[in-house]
């Protein structure tokens, strides 16, 4: 197993204060260990790319930090308010996009978006006016009324993108955000990422399709079997590897764990 | 008709977790149908007989009869929602019908492989419920109790046909079940109230869930068969070319 | 931003069950207990018949006394066996299935907060159709029942929709340990149906009599065939919210710790 002063990959202290610390984080299920001690820091403002292998641990990871999964052990902050003990505090700096996720088809995008804002403890109101700055956006706007079983996959997703945005959180954790969209989509939701992230906030998104992470990235960390083994801007893990794409260290890094 | 996938249909519906509740809530109907006719009172059994008409039975030991009843309706509605819904659940019903396999021979083929393994589950409940309330209540006629219980088979095909078709617009599992539910306990409690208001009466012919009632009563069945036999092939056969003619 | 504004989510979801399928179907069904009510009470009203006989023998006959069949042969029936647990069987079964969960408690919510909040807006979605047609009730049966006052009409209602509470208590519990929606269904519709059993039966046998008093069924039927007393309707009232804790206490423990 490589550790994490041979790989460069900075130690996490008590000095650091990310938008997203966590240490030694571990997760057992009933047969295997999805974490094993995992430890990371992703700083404010940044766009960090989460990547590995199916079963590296990455969802489990996102999960933990919005407080679906409780870890086994270790600890992990969000703007320096623990996720395990004080999660009511930290999700309010939160907007979340799980992998797959239903939203209820007979409701249009402008209510269920409303429930949501609700939900996250803003006014009627300021709601309403989140959900045209929103849809105006990532434009959404002309399928705000129409009922939500009817919409694209792609239009389906930017709901997903907006009930996460919708009340101006300082984090956005996507699981797989672009999975399943054609270019124009793909490119649209990058763009929407991007533009979060330069207004100060910070995107963290677990992908497998690292042309978008080469794209808007500012970090790159890669996950295997539940421990961070790979981290840093894409510029560097390319040279570092000698590799001319991240396809390349993503399979380099990932076989040989 | 394929008929190898007929079976694999039926194999699956037999192996899964609704066909052992289904037994199973047959085996509780049986013990509590037994237990209330051996720890009634002699009064409430004679006050009963006095209240029955010649001929049949008394209107309220059979709505006793039915409370127990509902919950075997709730296994039936489940298996006439398996029919199509749970495709829809669970998002295969595309991958289904885009098969070299035409809508029809697909209705069919669910159909049969869900009514015969409906069937089956209920005769096999039915033999050990009547073991059960045979060993409870040791004067019972076990072989009447059986065929009491088999008899009422019309009427639960009538409740699987009815929650078929329901959930051909509703879709979901969920809606077609509490469709299906609502629709027979507004059916059961109409004759219900009906002979409460006017008892010695005879329910409705029209009242598919009455045969139930008239199977216990030992009420005249040829016509009440036939009413519970074609609203049954109705409701088959319009939520069949409803499903068939309709936009997945 | 505010804390959660927990009241408008109730109302929020409370209006989503309502303006749906399930509301439709609670409605018809409320109604359809109410027109039948009426109908029989008028039935049976009857003097010099064969049904007015009956009624005698019920209210009357010291050796078979019967439940005042409009309410606890069906009514009671019909709000925890259908009514109630239609606006809340599916309510976190559903939300798992719907792969819902993972957005809704992603919120600035506690888990307790999201069970609570299911609860009170599947009480409140069942409390606007209970009482939206109970109330209206009184006033077709009352006119048959020149006896039966509003208080004590309002008083056996409102043990009847605690009652309700009770099974939307022990339908959340079903709900959060069952993986399927139409496992949830079958439980919980089940469930009340056999819970009705001995409350059927209770003053022809002792041994049902003794099951009934462990049922919550027992005390919100009492004042249907004995006379409404203060003292005796608090303490069932508490009686009935009491065996309702133990389910919402159940669900919570359960879903508090459960990776989702």
């Amino acid at each position: 197993m490589t550790t994490l002063i041979s790989m460069n990959i900075t130690p996490v202290s008590g000095d650091i204060m990310g938008a997203i610390e966590i240490k030694q984080l571990k997760k057992d299920y009933k047969d295997i260990q999805a974490l094993k001690g995992l430890d990371l820091v992703v700083e404010e403002g940044q766009v960090y790319g989460f990547c590995g292998p199916n079963g590296a641990g990455k969802s489990t990871t996102l999960k933990i930090l919005v407080g679906l999964v409780f870890a086994t052990g270790g600890n992990a902050s969000i703007k320096g308010i623990d996720v395990i003990n004080n999660g009511v505090e930290a999700r309010k700096h939160i907007g979340y996009l799980p992998e797959s996720y239903g939203m209820p088809g007979g409701d249009t995008p402008r209510k269920f978006l409303t429930y949501m804002g609700i939900l996250s403890g803003m006014s009627k109101e300021d709601v309403a006016k989140a959900i045209e700055s929103i849809a105006a956006e990532i434009h959404l706007t002309e399928n705000l009324d129409r009922k939500i079983k009817t919409l694209s996959k792609g239009n389906k997703q930017r709901v997903g993108i907006a009930q996460a945005m919708i009340h101006d959180p300082d984090i956005l954790l996507f699981d797989e955000p672009t999975t399943g969209l054609d270019p124009l989509g793909r490119n649209e939701v990058l763009d929407a990422m991007k533009a979060f992230a330069e207004r100060g906030k910070t995107v963290i998104f677990s992908t497998h399709i690292l042309s978008d992470v080469e794209k808007i990235c500012d970090t790159v960390g890669i996950i295997h079997e539940g421990l961070l083994i790979e981290q840093g801007s894409p510029d560097e893990l390319r040279s570092k590897h000698g590799c001319k794409d991240l396809d390349e260290v993503f399979l380099k890094v990932a076989r040989h764990g | 008709m394929n008929f190898q996938l007929i079976f694999i249909d039926m194999k699956v519906m037999l192996m899964s977790k609704r066909a052992t509740y289904t037994i199973l809530f047959l085996a509780i109907f049986a013990l509590t149908f037994a237990a209330m006719i051996e720890y009634s009172p002699e009064g409430l059994k004679s006050a009963l007989e006095a209240a029955k008409p010649d001929g049949s039975a008394g209107a309220f030991e059979y709505m006793w009869f039915e409370d127990v009843l509902k919950m075997l309706l709730l296994m039936v509605v489940s298996f006439g929602a398996f029919m199509i819904s749970d495709l829809e659940d669970d998002d295969t019903m595309g991958l289904t019908l885009a098969r070299p396999e035409s809508r029809l021979d697909f209705l069919i083929r669910r159909t049969l492989s869900s009514v015969l393994s409906f069937l089956m589950i209920f005769t096999i409940g039915s033999l050990i419920a009547g073991v059960i309330a045979w060993a409870i209540v040791s004067s019972l006629d076990l072989p009447l109790f059986i065929l009491h219980q088999l008899m009422i088979l019309p009427m639960l095909l009538f409740v699987f046909a009815l929650t078929f078709f329901f959930s051909v617009p509703l879709r979901t599992v969920t809606y077609s079940v509490l469709a299906g539910f609502a629709g027979s306990l507004f059916l059961s409690f109409t004759y219900g109230f009906a002979l409460m208001a006017d008892p010695g009466s005879e329910p409705s012919i029209y009242n598919p869930l009455a045969f139930g009632y008239r199977v216990m009563a030992g009420m005249p069945l040829a016509e009440s068969f036939l009413v519970v036999l074609v609203s049954t092939i109705i409701l088959f056969v319009a939520g069949g070319l409803w499903f068939i003619k309709k936009d997945i | 931003m505010d804390n959660v504004n927990l009241i408008a989510i109730v109302w929020h979801r409370a209006m989503n069950n309502l303006f749906s399928i399930r509301g439709l179907i609670a409605l018809l069904m409320s109604i359809y207990m109410i027109v039948i009510g009426a109908y029989m009470m008028d039935a049976l009203m009857e003097a010099g018949t064969v049904t007015g006989e009956l009624y005698t023998l019920f209210m009357d006959n010291p050796d078979m006394k019967f439940q005042w069949f409009f309410f606890d042969g069906a009514l009671i029936k019909m709000v925890t066996m259908f009514t109630a647990p239609l606006f809340i069987f599916d309510a976190v079964s559903g939300d798992k299935k719907g792969e819902r969960i993972g957005i809704l408690l992603s919120r600035p919510i506690t888990r307790v907060q999201y069970m609570i909040i299911n609860l009170a807006s599947a009480i409140l979605a069942f409390g606007i159709v209970f009482f939206g047609t109970m109330i209206p009730g009184y006033f077709s049966i009352q006119p048959q029942v020149p006896g039966l006052t509003i208080e004590a009409y309002m008083a056996t209602t409102g043990l009847m929709f605690l009652l309700g509470v009770f099974a939307l208590c022990l339908a959340l519990f079903i709900s959060t340990i069952s993986k399927s929606n139409l496992i949830s269904f079958i439980m919980v519709f089940g469930t009340f149906s056999f819970l009705m059993l001995p409350n059927a039966m209770k003053y022809n046998s002792d041994a049902f009599l003794a099951l009934s008093k462990a049922t919550p069924h027992y005390y919100a039927s009492y004042f249907t065939t004995h006379d409404v007393t203060a003292g005796s309707y608090i303490a069932y009232a508490v009686i009935i919210i009491l065996l309702s804790l133990p389910f919402l206490a159940l669900s919570i423990m359960k879903f508090r710790n459960e990776d989702l």
